[in-house]
């Protein structure tokens, strides 16, 4: 085996056995799903029913508090009981009274009774209900008819299509953005947890004084080569593994949950998003037009080419990392322990972090100028161009790109070489950037 | 010895950083298996020469030749390198670690793996084998970065500073395997401040400071080159009057015993013996060889002089 094969290997298997590295590879998916299913659980497991006792002294609530998963509505029995005593004693339930006389243009004297605090969804839903009850009053006074109101109010979707010169693509700005900005977070992360695990990976070895023995077997290129790529392999492991784990237990987790449950849980979604009070048909057109809204997202991810985007992911991160890499590398070198990084680290952070800054602006536009040339500049490009990469980009700009990154990262692979063969010999010495710079033209 | 072909020679070597001269035209030769000191004061050069032997870094001037050849990039495994400043991996098991620097000297896995246990059985460490090094004591630390120099049977050994961090007993077992490697034939260069192992163990010095050699050769010569002539006499009875060629520096008496130091301008000491028998009872008499210790900060301070 080459040198710097065994040296990949090293560096991959002592970080591949890592406690940490396995903690972190299996908790990854486990957060990414939960973002998903937390919601799902939630309203599912969300038996812990609230009862509200309604004293409607004006009468004008007859039957207008409608019940929802987790909150029930009870309307109170003429005749007053000594309801503050047995509250007392009782648990998730409340008594909602609503005064006899209330100004409707100033509607006050609602008051609310329980030992534990009333939610803030429950409080939605009743405040809701008694505005929009005193508007339907409102609205009878003035004459006019609830239908009509409805019928004034329109519902506009627009339909995107992209004009290509095969004809028309149905495009698809939801799923795009969404693709795009997480490929671009994504990114922004590996490139800065990696880069940074090369980083201390050299301190640890200059550090700890490894350096010289290494140094006499091997030449400090192919120390510097074995590391970015050993580490490369590491990357690329842990992000298979979260993307295929992430999707075995979404997929799982999925499967457990029945259709039916499922369809239950949509509709308690859209209930306690506070679609209670309106008429039956409407909370069902909202119910279907969300549903709606959670396939069409699914739709949308179909009309996006993922392989192709995931192709792209992996070409603009292994290109980005190792421009990256090779840079955090040259920074380690220079160094004799990791708290003098800080200054030297700069000049890194900045572009990763004004790409992350324009990714945010290309989504709005993806085909601007910005958007253009910071999908040019390598140190740069990874970032923005994932972020476009769902909106489509241009064959040549695409390769244009490509050609750059690949001439971008042996760029920087050449100078960190030049900076870590004179860094990593260079004890008890602390190095401004010009120090650094002069390095590159020793011989 | 001297009309074989020299095991490593450095010729003419020189090395300019930016605002020094490391070497100035550096030479010497050492022959195959001699154990050799390269000695001088901290910054004399020292370090810089043997990164040029390791091909750490390369000369602007002159060559080193290994064998009658250049050295060559792939010369690096048939030299074993501990540097004075070492280190492991911290959070590496030792076996490991050793396999790997073995390994990157050019052994396979099961030459490393063979040699690896040869040497931890030598040193009697097995039960380390699955040890981090962050659980270790400096001092195993060094034993263990001395098996990892020697692991892949180099033919040349550089040991920088091999003694600091061990005690007496595990220094003497250093210095049994230093010369057990030189009698199976390997050449080693023995860079150190201390002295005294320099008079146990180096046949051939070279003496660097200020960038250059200013004293290289075979340790006896060496001290007979420094030698003053002075013998330290101790004898019985009252001493008589010398002649010219002699001259007492210092006397002393000690416990009926008396001592004197005579320095022999003229002649031998058997003339001074000659002299001296008909007077006194002679117990003995013993050239004053002067100590490396002496001889480096004599030849430095000169030179600085």
């Amino acid at each position: 085996m080459s040198k710097v094969g065994i040296i990949i290997e090293r560096e991959f298997m002592t970080r591949v056995k890592n406690k940490q590295f396995i903690i972190l590879t299996l908790l990854g998916p486990l957060l990414i799903s939960l973002v998903v299913i937390v919601p799902l659980l939630i309203g599912m497991f969300n038996d812990d029913n609230q009862t509200i006792w309604v004293d409607d002294q004006s009468g004008l609530f007859v039957n207008e508090f409608q019940s929802t998963t987790g909150l029930t509505f009870l309307p109170l029995e003429a005749g007053g009981v000594d309801w503050q005593d047995s509250l007392k004693n009782a648990e998730n339930t409340g008594m909602l009274v609503i005064p006899e006389q209330f100004d409707l243009y100033k509607p006050e004297g609602f008051t609310y009774y329980s030992t534990n605090p009333l939610g803030v969804g429950a409080k939605d839903n009743i405040t809701s209900t008694i505005r929009n009850r005193i508007e339907a009053i409102k609205l009878q006074e003035s004459g006019l008819s609830k239908s009509f109101i409805d019928s004034l109010k329109s519902k506009v979707s627009i339909e995107t299509f992209k004009l290509t010169e095969t004809g028309v693509e149905n495009s698809s700005t939801n799923a795009s953005t969404g693709l795009g900005f997480a490929g671009a977070f994504v990114m922004y992360l590996f490139i800065f947890i990696y880069g940074t695990m090369v980083l201390r990976g050299v301190v640890e070895e200059k550090s700890n004084r490894i350096m010289e023995v290494m140094v006499s077997s091997v030449r400090p290129f192919e120390m510097m080569l074995g590391k970015i790529l050993g580490i490369a392999a590491v990357g690329l492991l842990q992000f298979t593994l979260w993307i295929l784990l992430s999707f075995g237990i979404i997929t799982v987790a999925q499967s457990a949950l029945s259709p039916d449950t499922q369809q239950e849980i949509v509709a308690a979604n859209a209930e306690t998003r506070g679609v209670g009070m309106l008429d039956p048909e409407v909370q069902a057109e909202v119910a279907a037009s969300q549903e709606d809204m959670g396939l069409s997202f699914i739709d949308e991810l179909k009309t996006v080419n993922l392989p192709y985007f995931v192709g792209m992911f992996l070409f603009y991160f292994l290109t980005g990392y190792l421009l990256y890499a090779a840079l955090f590398a040259a920074v380690g070198s220079a160094v004799d322990n990791e708290t003098d990084t800080q200054q030297l680290l700069f000049p890194i952070t900045v572009p990763i972090i004004i790409a992350i800054i324009v990714a945010q602006m290309v989504i709005q536009n993806p085909t601007s100028g910005v958007a253009f040339w910071f999908s040019m500049i390598p140190l740069t490009a990874p970032i923005v161009m994932i972020v476009r990469i769902p909106f489509g980009v241009p064959g040549w700009e695409l390769a244009l790109s490509m050609v750059l990154m690949i001439g971008g990262f042996l760029f920087t692979t050449w100078i960190a070489a030049r900076i870590y063969r004179i860094g990593v010999l260079m004890y008890g010495k602390k190095v401004s950037l010009k120090e650094i710079g002069k390095w590159l033209f020793y011989r | 010895m001297s009309n074989q072909e020299p095991f490593l020679s450095v010729q003419q070597v020189v090395k300019r950083y930016q605002k020094h001269t490391a070497l100035n035209g550096v030479s010497f030769d050492i022959p195959q298996g001699a154990i050799f000191g390269l000695l001088g004061p901290n910054g004399a050069g020292k370090t810089t020469l043997i990164r040029i032997i390791n091909q750490i870094i390369g000369p602007d001037e002159g060559q080193i030749l290994l064998n009658g050849q250049p050295l060559r990039q792939a010369d690096v495994r048939r030299i074993g390198y501990l540097p004075e400043e070492r280190g492991l991996y911290k959070k590496m098991k030792i076996g490991e670690q050793a396999l790997y620097l073995a390994r990157l000297r050019g052994l396979t896995q099961a030459e490393a793996r063979e040699r690896v246990k040869y040497w931890f059985e030598k040193f009697e460490i097995q039960s380390w084998y699955h040890k981090k090094v962050e659980e270790l004591s400096k001092g195993m630390q060094q034993k263990v970065q001395f098996v990892c120099t020697v692991l892949h049977r180099p033919e040349l050994i550089i040991l920088d500073e091999p003694f600091s961090g061990f005690d007496p007993i595990n220094a003497e077992l250093l210095k049994q395997e230093i010369l057990y490697l030189r009698d199976e034939g390997a050449t080693i260069i023995f860079s150190t401040h201390r002295m005294e192992s320099v008079e146990e163990l180096c046949e051939r010095i070279a003496l660097i400071n200020q960038a250059q050699v200013v004293l290289e050769g075979n340790t006896r010569d060496i001290k007979r080159q420094f030698s003053t002539n002075s013998y330290l006499l101790r004898y019985e009875g009252e001493l008589p009057a010398l002649s010219e060629q002699f001259e007492v520096t210092h006397s002393q008496s000690q416990l009926g015993m008396n001592e004197s130091m005579i320095t022999i301008h003229q002649g031998n000491a058997n003339h001074l013996l000659q002299q001296v028998m008909g007077s006194v009872t002679v117990h003995t008499l013993e050239e004053q060889i002067p100590s490396f210790n002496e001889i480096f900060i004599r030849t430095v301070k000169n030179q600085g002089a």
